[in-house]
């Protein structure tokens, strides 16, 4: 059970109107990164999403992840510009049984083709990277950090 | 069983490498690949606690989710985090030189566990919908088709025929002494193609649960030409079964005994068969002879590797390939003496096999009783995992597709479930 995620963040993430989008790390190093649309919260904290895609170098580096531990990590912008960097370690690939069918069923009826897997994300650690919040952030710890016509008379 | 009585296998833990430093030893390889395939080697059982948490309605048991006799329920097989399968002939009771590993409750956790650490979580797989129901003949569907979690098995003779020759019958199989005893019961052998097709109509109506049909039978040699009979049967019940399909084509792997070029032809001609398999079951030649002999007898090994080639040619690069029962190579008394010699040769000929185009599928070898080799000592971890590794190898550097027989359209061999990544 993750308390990372809170009530507040999970409908955040849970959104329609938020954009989510996925990184992660192939065999060779190579960073990837996707959008998830499928990305949400459930209540027990996990983050969950489908890849449809069999063969696709996302699903190979989810794999990848799960059998070497390997970080994966998704960021999330709120309609109203707030984002959030979450980490995480993949947990469960779920390929059959009666949730897959599930979630076959639901992504046929919304016009998709095929279900390859649903990913199980465990998060470790949640990070507000809002430019607001960072901007502030930054001023406070990192105050020669500006350009001089900011600050002139 | 609750425990373990490590006591009953001597000091084997000091003898050979653990889990753990196997996994660390190859850290390219999947360790749920690595696990699967110490499960398959050292056996599971099942405490009290892992068994509530099966239930009937859901789960599969062997040979049916209405399983459940004086043996108690047998969990056909398990499922690993990342979606891995993990094939069990049987339980690991009967296992006599190495400990078994238990699978336990851990909350509302299946955990599989050694020497009381918990290893990792596990999941029991599910039964499919079609197996509470009856065909129009009154059989019932659970008894015709078996299921892997994506996958329908079908068998089409039960009985092998190299068994009607003394002495002929692969000496690590168990289905000499099964279907031998259904023939000697007066049971119907050959499965009834009609029959078949209504079990499969009835599982294609389960959305999202099978991405593949294989289809095996125990070797029939009759015909006009040796296998003639088995050829004419596969391609009856190929087509037969197209008729569900909307084109007529389908993820199908059919495993076979190895048919002339002629026979290879008609299956390619005749069916919309897109794939083919026939078992060496070992890589050499003096062992294979030993092991298979009937195999040796009617078909020879040279000629089965003829025969695979000449597959390739009709089917295409990555399109064929051959199972190995993996560890066989190593049977006191039949194999090689040693694992870097066993190692050696079977990496040779598998180079040569990769060559024409043809992977090879390591099956964990269980020593399960009913077989000649049932109290074999199959070998370690480090072997097993050392010779997929190398099948994985050799499939990467000849660039050919396994998509036939990976992690999900079969699930039994830890090198083609390597291809994932
Ligand atoms: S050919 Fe060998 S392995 Fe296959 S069913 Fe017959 S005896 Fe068993």
């Amino acid at each position: 059970m993750s308390d990372l995620i809170d009530d507040s963040l999970r409908e955040k993430i849970n959104s329609d109107d938020t954009i989510k989008v996925l990184a992660t790390e192939s065999k060779d190093g190579i960073l990837h990164v996707v959008f998830k649309s499928s990305i949400h919260a459930e209540e027990n904290g996990k983050i969950i999403f489908y890849e449809l895609i069999e063969s696709s170098q996302n699903n190979k580096n989810l794999v990848y992840s799960i059998w070497h531990d390997k970080e994966v990590k998704i960021s999330i912008l709120t309609k109203d510009k707030e984002s959030y960097e979450i980490s995480g370690i993949v947990k469960r690939a779920i390929v059959a049984g009666k949730e897959f069918e599930e979630a076959y069923q639901k992504v046929i009826e919304d016009g998709y083709k095929d279900l390859s897997t649903i990913w199980v994300i465990e998060p470790t650690e949640v990070k507000n990277t809002s430019l607001a919040k960072r901007a502030k952030e930054e001023e406070a710890l990192h105050p020669v950090f500006t350009h001089l016509d900011r600050i002139a008379k | 069983m609750n425990e373990i009585d490590e006591s009953k296998y001597g000091n084997w833990r000091d003898e050979e490498k653990s889990l753990k430093e196997v996994i660390e030893e190859f850290p390219d390889f999947s360790k749920f690949a690595i696990l699967k395939t110490d499960l398959q080697r050292r056996g599971v059982v099942y405490s009290d606690a892992a068994l509530l948490l099966f239930d009937k309605k859901i789960h599969s048991a062997a040979p049916s989710c209405i399983f459940s006799d004086s043996n108690g329920i047998v969990p056909t097989g398990l499922l690993l985090r990342d979606g891995t399968s993990v094939v069990l002939h049987e339980t690991g009771e009967n296992r006599k030189h190495r400990a078994p590993y238990l699978v336990d409750r851990e909350g509302d956790h299946l955990i599989v566990t050694d020497q009381g650490e918990k290893v990792d979580e596990v999941f029991y797989w599910e039964r499919a919908d079609f197996f509470d129901k009856f065909t129009k003949s009154g059989k019932p569907m659970w008894s015709l088709v078996s299921t892997r979690p994506q996958r329908l098995d079908i068998t089409g003779s039960w009985y092998c025929h190299f068994w009607d020759t003394p002495g002929c019958g692969c000496k690590y199989c168990p289905i000499g002494a099964q279907g031998g005893e259904k023939k000697k019961n007066g049971e119907e052998v050959l499965s009834d193609i009609e029959d078949i097709k209504e079990v499969v109509a009835e599982a294609l109506k389960q959305k999202g649960r099978f991405t593949n049909i294989m289809i095996t039978t125990g070797s029939i040699l009759s015909g006009k030409e040796l296998l003639d009979d088995e050829v004419d049967y596969n391609i009856r019940l190929i087509n037969a079964l197209s008729d569900l399909f909307v084109d007529g084509k389908y993820p199908l792997q059919l495993i076979g005994t190895a048919y002339s070029r002629k026979q290879l032809e008609r299956l390619h001609n005749e069916t919309e068969l897109p794939a083919y398999t026939a078992d060496i079951e070992v890589l050499n030649e003096d062992v294979f002879n030993k092991l298979c002999p009937g195999k040796a007898k009617f078909v020879g090994y040279q000629e089965w590797k003829n025969r695979l080639k000449a597959a390739v040619d009709i089917f295409g690069r990555g399109h064929v390939d051959t199972g190995l029962v993996t560890g066989t190579e190593l049977a006191e008394g039949i194999g090689f003496a040693t694992e870097d010699e066993a190692y050696q040769k079977v990496s040779e000929e598998a180079e040569e096999l990769a060559e024409a185009g043809i992977t090879c599928a390591a099956t964990i070898w269980q020593p399960s009783k009913g077989s000649i080799l049932k109290d074999a000592k199959n070998p370690s971890l480090e072997y097993c995992v050392k010779i997929s590794k190398k099948f994985e190898d050799l499939r990467r550097k000849y660039n050919i597709p396994v998509d036939f027989d990976d992690y999900r359209r079969c699930g039994n061999h830890p090198n083609t479930d390597l291809a994932r990544v």
